[in-house]
């Protein structure tokens, strides 16, 4: 299967890292999305795929690992990491000029949220999932990461995920 | 300052003015007839399981929208180019909005089980027929919209 983007990250977190966007992926993406096209626009733009998330990730602002609540009662905090395998979250935005306008010139920011899956063997990030969002959950619970290739296990409320 | 702040800030300054343009009055309008809106017009509810978004829309949708935070957490107003409300959407909503609520646990099971390209339509006669799903953590998910939208403090911030 050929790649639909398919990069090497110069100046970001994961410097020196392989990224990988499988037509797998999208395809999976415009199934999900086919029958109301407009609940996530981004995953049918052209531009957004091959420019948006580059830069992303070459430059993003926030990363964190992705963490998951797995069962409520909330106050019991366990925390996992989805399926066994380790994600991360990158965060980056941008300047929305199209809407600054409308808003009567307010600065309008947007976050892009990329899901991607490390594979240590081969330095390479397997994108997951992407979306537009204004916001940043994870930044009230977990540090955000220094550095991509750092596997020390992190802790929130005490317990490791 | 925050940018969410001064975006809330907008919000909130939209409620208030006593003149606003179209954009802002569409906008107000829509925020106000929310809950008679979502069952007269048959909204949907999508839940999305790899990003973990619940997504509430219109059943017509502009290409072209914004998303203001209503909150700093999860929860944003999708607003199109002309001022129109055209739904809510929770980012992380089993990992965070349920953890902080709870009584939402039941509901974030049941919609895991329908998640996209299904979706609910949102009736007032609707027979769901999952437990999880039934019509009272609709509405009561629906209320905590609106009440997170018009009860929202004024940030200190701005």
């Amino acid at each position: 299967m050929s790649h639909r983007l398919d990069f090497v990250i110069f100046n970001g977190i994961a410097k020196d890292w392989r990224v990988v966007l499988t037509n797998e992926t999208l395809e999976r993406h415009r199934i999900k999305y086919t029958y109301q096209p407009y609940v996530g626009p981004e995953y049918f733009d052209e531009n957004f795929i091959d420019n948006d998330i580059e830069k992303a990730l070459n430059n993003p602002k926030f990363v964190f690992q992705n963490i998951r609540i797995a069962k409520p009662p909330a106050d019991r905090k366990l925390l996992e990491i989805r399926e066994g395998r380790e994600w991360v979250v990158f965060y980056s935005e941008f300047l929305n000029e199209e809407v600054k306008n409308i808003i009567d010139g307010a600065c309008y920011v947007e976050n892009i949220k990329i899901v991607v899956i490390r594979d240590f063997a081969n330095k390479v990030l397997h994108i997951q999932s992407f979306h537009k969002t204004p916001h940043i959950a994870e930044k009230e619970y977990i540090e955000s990461t220094k550095d991509i290739n750092d596997t020390t296990y992190r802790t929130i409320n005490g317990y490791h995920f | 300052m925050d940018i969410i702040s001064k975006i809330i800030k907008f919000i909130i300054n939209i409620m208030k003015t006593s003149n606003p343009n179209q954009f802002q009055k569409k906008l107000r309008d829509g925020v106000e007839k929310l809950c008679i809106s979502v069952f007269k017009e048959k909204w949907r509810m999508y839940y999305d399981l790899e990003m973990d978004v619940l997504h509430l829309t219109a059943p017509k949708l502009s290409e072209k929208f914004v998303l203001f935070p209503v909150n700093e957490k999860n929860m944003s107003i999708r607003v199109n180019y002309k001022g129109k409300l055209e739904g809510v959407v929770i980012d992380n909503f089993q990992s965070f909005f349920v953890a902080e609520n709870p009584e939402f646990f039941d509901f974030a099971e049941g919609i895991a089980k329908i998640a996209l390209p299904n979706y609910i339509e949102v009736k007032k006669d609707n027979k769901l027929s999952n437990n999880k799903l039934s019509n009272n953590n609709v509405r009561a998910l629906i209320y905590e919209f609106c009440k997170m939208m018009f009860l929202q403090p004024e940030p200190s911030i701005c």
